[in-house]
């Protein structure tokens, strides 16, 4: 708390009260109509509770009310055309586009899911490097099919180098532009949920374990504490604290402390 | 000027991407000692076979490497892990979509040079001011990043946050592991600081012409 001594701890405290209140607006300021927290929550919710993979994208496509919703993870990682390993796709594409593209054979031509997985940061459709009048081709007949043109692909990984990626995209110019920046921390965080939940699920991929240090400050979270408490007791920064909560509530596939706490108890990782 | 490469521009880069790897050589075996693999003069790893991010810091025709860093976000497999697994390992297993792995951060070594000093601290933070871009873009709230001493000394003088989180005493210096964070406003800070350096650079430059 910038330059402020601990003298007067009790209106510290309302103080600080009052600095998760105004961070919990800035964030809700930061997002757009129904995209909040809650929005977060629910999508998770719908990643955890419904039982088949594909239901999940259609839901999630209605839940983000955007055009369309693709998931595409493959076994080997970097190579998606290997012909040894099938690729686990889910999508929402309209039936028609599903058909054509395997009758196109667009899976080679498709600039989407190449650089999808060359690429490591998320990007825009419209960042894409057209190559040839195929590809150029490609792009226009995905339109004319309800597919794009306008898009955001994030690439997402697991540790023992599982490669996938996790696109949305929208046919209407308004629409997309009004969605796009404030969904994209929503967005980054969905694709890398479902990510863990077809790893585990399809591939059997474990997910990497809580450290002590996570569990720790779990622990502390569970009796109440901020992350400046926990940053207090532990003789680290806020931000840091903040990154140990924010990795166990990843490894947990948990949006809130809360959220992780209980269901490290239910795990029997956190004995309270 | 900065590039940002990865796996699908690569190509188009492919004479900057050796130049880096060559840097990489002079400084990280060359110079400080680290035990890395050296093939024809480039220094490379397995962690450079799994589409990484590289921000290089060029000049203008993208010939001449004066600095580069390369990125991995800890959702996949990281460096860290392998180098500090036994001495740090809490630090090491931080995963999250927003927390992100830098390496291999050097700069070309003709600015660590006595009398460059000015423009190894402009290179420097021109090379960070990129990272916070990048980072902001791509949801980033965290760099986890290893370094040595000097390195340390070098981003408490241009003002870059850092915690460290701990060191191993593997290689011949200590090696850190640090926890940069990322925000705007960090990044606002460092471009502050980036104006007041291009400033003095241009003095000093004026003054020896």
């Amino acid at each position: 708390m910038r330059g402020r001594s601990e003298a007067g701890a009790r209106p510290g405290a309302a103080r600080r009260r009052k600095a998760v209140a105004t961070n919990r607006q800035r964030r809700s300021a930061t997002v757009a109509p129904g995209l909040g927290e809650n929005m977060f929550t629910e999508a998770f919710s719908i990643i955890e509770h419904t039982s088949d993979i594909g239901a999940v994208i259609t839901k999630l496509r209605d839940h983000l009310r955007i055009d369309h919703v693709v998931y595409h993870s493959s076994k080997l990682g970097t190579n998606p055309s290997d012909p040894q390993r099938g690729p686990y796709i889910r999508l929402t594409y309209p039936a028609a586009w599903i058909l054509r593209y395997l009758q196109m054979g667009y899976a080679e031509v498709d600039p989407v899911l190449r650089e999808a997985f060359q690429r490591t940061l998320p990007f825009e459709w419209s960042e894409l490097t057209i190559a040839s009048e195929a590809e150029a081709s490609f792009l226009a007949d995905a339109a004319a099919h309800g597919v794009g043109p306008h898009g955001f692909s994030i690439p997402v990984f697991s540790k023992h180098g599982h490669r996938g990626h996790f696109g949305v995209s929208s046919a209407q110019k308004e629409q997309w532009s009004s969605f796009l920046p404030a969904a994209r921390p929503t967005l980054i965080g969905i694709a890398n949920r479902l990510h863990r939940r077809v790893v585990a699920e399809v591939f059997g991929e474990d997910g990497p374990p809580l450290t002590a240090r996570e569990i720790e400050c779990l622990r502390w979270a569970a009796q109440g504490k901020s992350a400046s408490d926990i940053a207090a007791i532990l003789q680290i920064s806020p931000h840091t604290s903040r990154e140990y909560l924010k990795s166990a509530r990843h490894k947990l596939d948990c949006v809130t402390s809360p959220q992780a706490v209980a269901k490290a108890v239910r795990l029997g990782l956190l004995v309270l | 000027m900065i590039i940002v490469v990865e796996s699908h521009n690569a190509h188009k880069y492919s004479n900057l991407v050796d130049e880096m790897f060559r840097l990489r050589a002079r400084i990280f075996r060359d110079r400080l000692h680290w035990d890395v693999q050296v093939t024809d003069g480039q220094e490379r790893d397995n962690y450079d076979d799994l589409h990484p991010v590289y921000i290089i810091y060029c000049d203008d025709s993208a010939t001449e490497v004066k600095g580069s860093l390369r990125l991995l976000p800890t959702t996949g497999p990281t460096l860290s892990r392998d180098v500090f697994y036994d001495t740090l390992p809490d630090a090491v297993h931080l995963c999250a979509p927003t927390i992100w792995e830098c390496t291999r951060f050097c700069l070309d070594e003709k600015l660590l040079d006595k009398g460059k000093q000015n423009e190894m601290l402009f290179a420097c933070l021109v090379l960070l001011e990129a990272l916070g871009n990048v980072a902001l873009r791509a949801g980033i709230e965290s760099i986890i990043g290893n370094f040595d001493t000097a390195m340390l000394r070098l981003y408490r003088r241009i003002g870059c946050e850092v915690e460290i989180l701990g060191s191993t005493l593997r290689f011949a210096e200590p090696i850190y592991l640090g926890l940069h964070p990322i925000s705007e406003p960090v990044i606002r800070r460092i471009k502050a600081r980036l104006h007041k350096r291009s400033l003095l650079l241009d003095a000093t430059q004026k003054v020896a012409a």
